[in-house]
């Protein structure tokens, strides 16, 4: 890049026809540090060039003739589609991806190489411009393009893994300053793999097998807080038996591995509930010169990790009287809405915070802060109160 | 385990206790220089007479726990889940009524069972049971405690029990006017295993709550037979109403009580206490039991509450004569009451056999298989093959029953010796239940409080008997009583002997609320070979299959026994449930089950099935599953199309599933369906393939291949197996007219018809020509 001014702003070009499937960018300049670019709205250049422009504030200037490196890293779902769309029990299921092996840039590119790590030796690839090395290929180097370059290219090739996606996750976050942090997910599993048809063949297919059903979804694998106590695994018609986990202090987790009720095979979904408690020790603090002042740290992830949900609503439920109310989330939310919810034993109900973030991925496994203020002395109320109707009955 | 069995043992304990010090106060006066009279006695007894009604109290409060806790064993080892097969239609509708509210509920038409019917859930319901959960529900809710409505369906029967005890201490208090007796009938009725079966934590069914208000009915009635007093009437026949709208069983009620007042009449005792105490139950009970919608006008026409009827007019007539007394001679007054007796009785019998024999009044099928056993076997087959309708046997009543049978007789024998009005009513209940208990398998439930109560008299009178001997034995010679000559050894081995009885009972009680009636049977549980718990949850594998995996508005066929667990777990349309209402429906599915795959299947596709669900056990054990029940829906079936035929089913004069079976049987969609590609599996190293576990024999119809459906899902243990109904193939089920075909129609109506199906491009099954049945061969075992 070669301009004549001091520069802190990058733009990054998305072919559009790609954008609806972004989950995330990330570009990383010489500071080490994340940004995420923001999308441009109604600029006349996106219509014209059929691209989606997101525009990066780095942390620093660029001067003129100086070159800066940066790592733009952009995640994508949904890109790979089966072909074909149904297979039986017995066939491996083969996908195919098209892509645009330019750079694809607002600006003019000197240089550019693409390449393609496949699962397996590619069943079909444009051949113009390309390179194969076994599941590697290799498109470019392109010279000189101009801005917004573009070709398609298509890959087809064997992939018989599983592509679970969380359609949805619910995550409900109950504090209770009786010492404890009551956390219960709700996912809504589907297995976006090439669908089954024909028959189930109970005979040939099981949770044991490994030659049929080989892109069925048999278990999954979840890494919960080192602290974490109580923990269940059901569904919508009651405790589902089929999980185990361990407490691993080499890795600062419980690792809990789960299987559906059943295999999940291509286009199959499943929903169920994960549930936990936390020590409120460990992730609800109190600010020393201030002891009404409470800071709430909880993980903004997926305790999946490597699986995407489309969309995941946390909800954090505050205790009754919690008041002035602050968060700060380390990534922009898409909804943020506020709500009362009703539990034993309360009249005026509890603060509820609603947060909705679309497309969460890896990266989104960081840590958020809900800042309130509580007098610790109201969380006797209710005993007081319970303790009033008993006397009222019954003396 | 050890906790609840210490607790029974205080329980127990204390009762002992309290009948001795009980006994000594109201025998104490006459001593003159025995152990009885010593200072220390005197005071033990007058403590004992001021503390007895709080230690009652107590120990009554300890009974209604432990009859909670001993219920809830299956919520410990299971989870907090619905059980079988009618909790769960009960729990859908509960939710349903939680949701929508009550006119939410009477206004319901259920269009997800019985397909294509649909059914009336308002008015073909006892409401009692959902609207007694929705209302706990309701309350909790408004004092901000959000109860889950499953944990207030779950937990209701537990702590109705808890009110049943209550409600025999009260019941057999009115009786005997012994407290003691009540409580013993109170520990009796808190852990009889027959009463358990149906109420443990989960058993979310009709009896649950209406064995309760069966026993209060009673108690409220005798109160006010007792009494004579109006508002006792009238709350007898509240309590009646709660009975009505929970279970049908409400006919017990309406007849025994009856029965009592004509036993009673008969004895020579009627008076005006009874008179009003009838008079007003009678006619208010009848009114609000036309208020169910279920029952409506049947509280007027059906068999069940003839005898009420011509009871209440009996009596009127009666009192009537009685009055009119005042008025005439002696002579003329006899006369007049035979002449008007003979023609009462001969009219209301008359009555009865006219509205009988012209069809205006009926009994229902289940009632009828009460007077008669053999009926239903005879006629009804569908309530013939419900394992609960069979006939009784010994073992299940000394099971469901333990010593409680053998301390019937003696409380039988307490009533007949000293009777009254009360023990009279209670005998009549006790011997009237014991029929019908003998009868039906599942009406041991309601014969459990009766011989609990029975068995509280008939304890406490034991016991009471021998101490006064004891007592009697030791006073000084003078004072003792002829009455009382029984040796004290003897006495003491007897009270020993029935504490050790009692004692036994309640473990036994134990051992099989929790072992035996635990089961939530939707979840099953073995052990491996390490001798790990091991929970085959298969069921709900497949029901939550069918709930995420298929389109909603799928229709699922499948035997009735599991409509109301697809609907509850799955969420999805069904054919036939446990609400057996439909009769010829039940038997087209069965029909279907046992016709060949391609009958099946044009039964199938007129119904819009989508999915059929067959349970099958021969590759886990699994002894409840439908091979075993199939001679059933060949029987229901072939009721209605008598083209299906059971001996057709029999090969070798048996019923067998192995190569001796008949073709019919080989070749029925149950049986392809159930043993589809089992020929391929090995389920014991020892035995051939396809060995059927249950049936303990190598299936006869190996290798075939199904054409109409297609395996969609077996669950991990293949007990649930579900079949796709495949959609028609190409060009199947038409011809082509033609001048070729040699059935081209003769004349043109016949063609108009035919190509008029033939451009709507509907399907029909007339017309087609005969297909060709792909031959099966059958390999012997």
């Amino acid at each position: 890049m070669k301009k004549k001014k001091a520069l802190n702003t990058y733009y990054i070009a998305v072919p559009r026809e790609y954008d609806q499937f972004l989950a995330l960018i990330l570009v990383r300049d010489k500071n080490n540090k994340d940004i995420v670019p923001v999308r441009i709205q109604d600029n006349s250049v996106q219509a014209q060039y059929n691209a989606t422009i997101y525009k990066v504030d780095l942390t620093h200037y660029v001067e003129s003739n100086q070159e800066e490196q940066l790592i733009i890293t952009e995640t994508y779902f949904n890109r790979m589609s089966a072909l074909p769309k149904k297979i039986t029990i017995f066939e491996d299921q083969n996908v195919e991806i098209y892509d645009n092996p330019h750079f694809f840039s607002p600006y003019p590119t000197e240089k550019s190489q693409t390449t393609y790590k496949l699962a397996s030796s590619p069943i079909f690839y444009t051949e113009e411009d390309a390179t194969a090395k076994g599941g590697n290929i290799e498109y470019g180097p392109y010279r000189n393009d101009g801005a917004f370059t573009r070709s398609k290219i298509r890959l087809h090739f064997e992939n018989t893994r599983p592509f679970p996606v969380f359609k949805n996750v619910t995550r409900v976050i109950e504090v209770s300053h009786w010492g404890n942090i009551a956390i219960e997910d709700f996912y809504k599993l589907a297995n976006e793999g090439a669908e089954l048809t024909g028959e189930y063949n109970k005979v040939d297919f099981n949770k044991y097998t490994q030659h049929t059903g080989k892109n069925s979804l048999k278990n999954l694998k979840a890494k919960l807080p080192y602290n974490s106590w109580g923990v269940y695994y059901k569904d919508e018609v009651g405790n589902i038996s089929t999980s185990r986990a361990f407490r691993d202090s080499a890795s600062n987790s419980v690792d809990m591995t789960i299987e559906p009720r059943f295999a999940l095979l291509g286009g199959w979904k499943s929903n169920f509930y994960i549930g936990y408690n936390l020590p409120a020790k460990y992730t609800l603090f109190v600010e020393k010169a201030d002891p009404t002042n409470y800071y709430l740290r909880q993980n903004s992830g997926l305790i999946f990790k490597g699986i995407m949900a489309e969309e995941f609503t946390i909800k954090v439920i505050l205790p009754e009287g919690a008041t002035e109310i602050n968060y700060q989330f380390p990534f922009p939310l898409n909804e943020v809405s506020e709500e009362k919810s009703f539990s034993y034993f309360d009249f005026e109900g509890r603060p509820t915070f609603v947060f909705k973030i679309k497309n969460v991925v890896d990266y989104h496994d960081q840590t958020f802060t809900v800042n309130y203020k509580f007098s610790q002395n109201s969380i006797i109320r209710e005993p007081l109160m319970i303790l009033a109707i008993f006397a009222a009955v019954f003396i | 385990l050890f906790f609840f069995f210490f607790k029974q043992k205080t329980a127990y304990e204390m009762l002992r206790s309290l009948v001795g010090s009980e006994m000594c106060i109201r025998d104490s006066n006459e001593g003159e220089a025995s152990v009885l009279d010593s200072p220390f006695v005197q005071t033990l007894n007058s403590n004992a007479q001021k503390w007895a009604p709080a230690l009652r109290m107590t120990i009554l409060l300890m009974i209604s726990i432990l009859a909670v806790v001993v219920r809830v064993f299956s919520v410990i080892r299971f989870e907090s889940i619905i059980h079988e097969f009618d909790p769960w239609f009960n729990y859908r509708t509960t939710q349903y009524l939680a949701k929508e509210g009550v006119y939410g509920l009477w206004n319901w038409y259920d269009s997800e069972s019985w397909y294509p019917l649909g059914r009336s859930v308002g008015g073909t319901v006892y409401p009692g049971l959902m609207v007694t959960s929705a209302s706990v529900y309701w309350v909790l809710h408004q004092l901000s405690i959000p109860v889950d409505i499953r944990n207030v369906c779950v937990f209701l029967a537990p702590v109705f029990a808890a009110f049943t005890s209550i409600a025999a201490y009260l019941m057999t208090n009115v009786i005997t006017k012994r407290p003691e007796a009540g409580l013993f009938s109170a520990l009796f009725v808190a852990i009889v295993p027959s009463y358990m079966s149906r109420s443990v934590a989960g058993s979310y069914d009709n009896e649950g709550v209406s064995i309760f208000a069966l026993v209060f009915t009673f108690y409220m009635y005798l109160k006010a037979a007792d009494t004579g007093s109006l508002l006792w009437s009238c709350g007898a026949s509240l309590a009646f109403f709660y009975m009505v709208s929970a279970w049908g069983g409400y006919a017990f009620i309406i007849n025994i009580i009856p029965i009592y007042i004509v036993a009673v009449f008969l004895s020579g005792n009627i008076n005006n206490r009874l008179y009003v105490s009838y008079t007003v139950f009678y006619v208010l009970g009848t009114i609000y039991a036309m208020q169910i919608p279920f029952v409506g006008f049947q509280a007027i026409h059906s068999s069940e509450h003839m005898a009420s009827h011509g009871v209440f007019i009996f009596l009127q007539v009666y009192m009537f004569i009685n009055w009119i007394k005042q008025y005439i001679t002696k002579s003329a007054f006899k006369a007049l009451t035979r002449l008007v007796i003979f023609t009462f009785v001969s009219l209301l019998v008359l009555g009865f056999l006219y509205l009988t024999f012209t069809g205006k009044t009926k009994w229902s099928g289940r009632s009828l298989t009460l007077l008669d056993p053999t009926y239903a076997k005879k006629f009804i087959p569908i309530i013939a093959s419900v394992s609960e309708h069979q006939a009784t046997t010994w073992s299940s009543f000394f099971f469901d029953l333990h010593y409680l049978v053998m301390f019937t007789p003696i409380g039988l024998y307490y009533c007949l010796k000293k009777p009254s009005e009360g023990k009279l009513f209670a005998a009549i209940y006790t011997v009237l239940m014991v029929y019908f208990a003998s009868v039906m398998v599942r009406l041991l439930l309601v014969l459990a409080p009766a011989v609990s109560i029975m068995s509280g008299m008939g304890v406490s009178y034991l016991i009471r008997f021998l101490i006064k001997n004891l007592k009697n034995a030791l006073k000084s010679s003078k004072k003792q009583s002829s009455k009382y000559n029984v040796p004290s050894e003897f006495s003491v081995v007897g009270i020993l002997l029935i504490s050790y009885l009692v004692c036994t009972y309640t473990f036994h009680a134990n051992i099989a609320g929790a072992e035996s009636y635990s089961h939530p049977s939707v979840i099953l549980a073995t052990r491996d070979q390490q001798g790990n718990r091991l929970i085959i949850d298969d069921f709900r594998e497949a029901y939550y299959w069918l709930r995420q995996n298929t389109k909603p508005e799928a229709k699922i066929m499948s035997w009735w026994d599991y409509g109301y667990q697809i609907t509850g777990f799955s969420n999805r349309t069904v054919l036939v449930d446990n609400n057996t209402w439909n009769n010829s429906h039940i038997a087209t599915v069965g029909t279907a089950m046992a016709s060949s795959e391609e009958d099946a299947y044009e039964i199938a596709e007129k119904l819009d099935v989508d999915y059929v669900l067959v349970i099958f056990g021969g590759y886990s054990y699994y002894s409840g599953d439908d091979i075993n029940k199939f001679l059933w829906m060949v029987r229901i079936g072939g009721g209605v199309f008598p083209h299906i035929k059971e001996e057709d089913f029999y090969g070798s004069g048996q019923y067998r599933v192995d190569g001796q079976a008949s073709q019919t049987m080989l070749n029925c969609l149950m049986y392809k369906l159930s043993y589809y590609r089992f020929d391929e599996v090995k389920t014991d190293y020892w035995k051939p393939a396809g060995y059927d576990t249950v049936r303990q024999t190598e299936i006869g119809n190996k290798g075939y291949k199904l054409r109409r459906f297609e395996e969609a899902f077996t669950s991990e243990r293949w007990i649930v197996r579900i079949f796709k109904v495949k959609p028609r193939e190409n060009r199947d089920g038409l011809y082509i007219r033609s001048k070729g075909v040699i059935n081209y129609p003769s004349d043109t109506a016949t063609f108009k018809e035919g190509s008029s199906l033939f451009t709507n491009h509907k399907y029909s099954t007339k017309v087609v020509p005969p297909k060709k049945r792909k031959t099966i061969t059958v390999s012997t075992a």
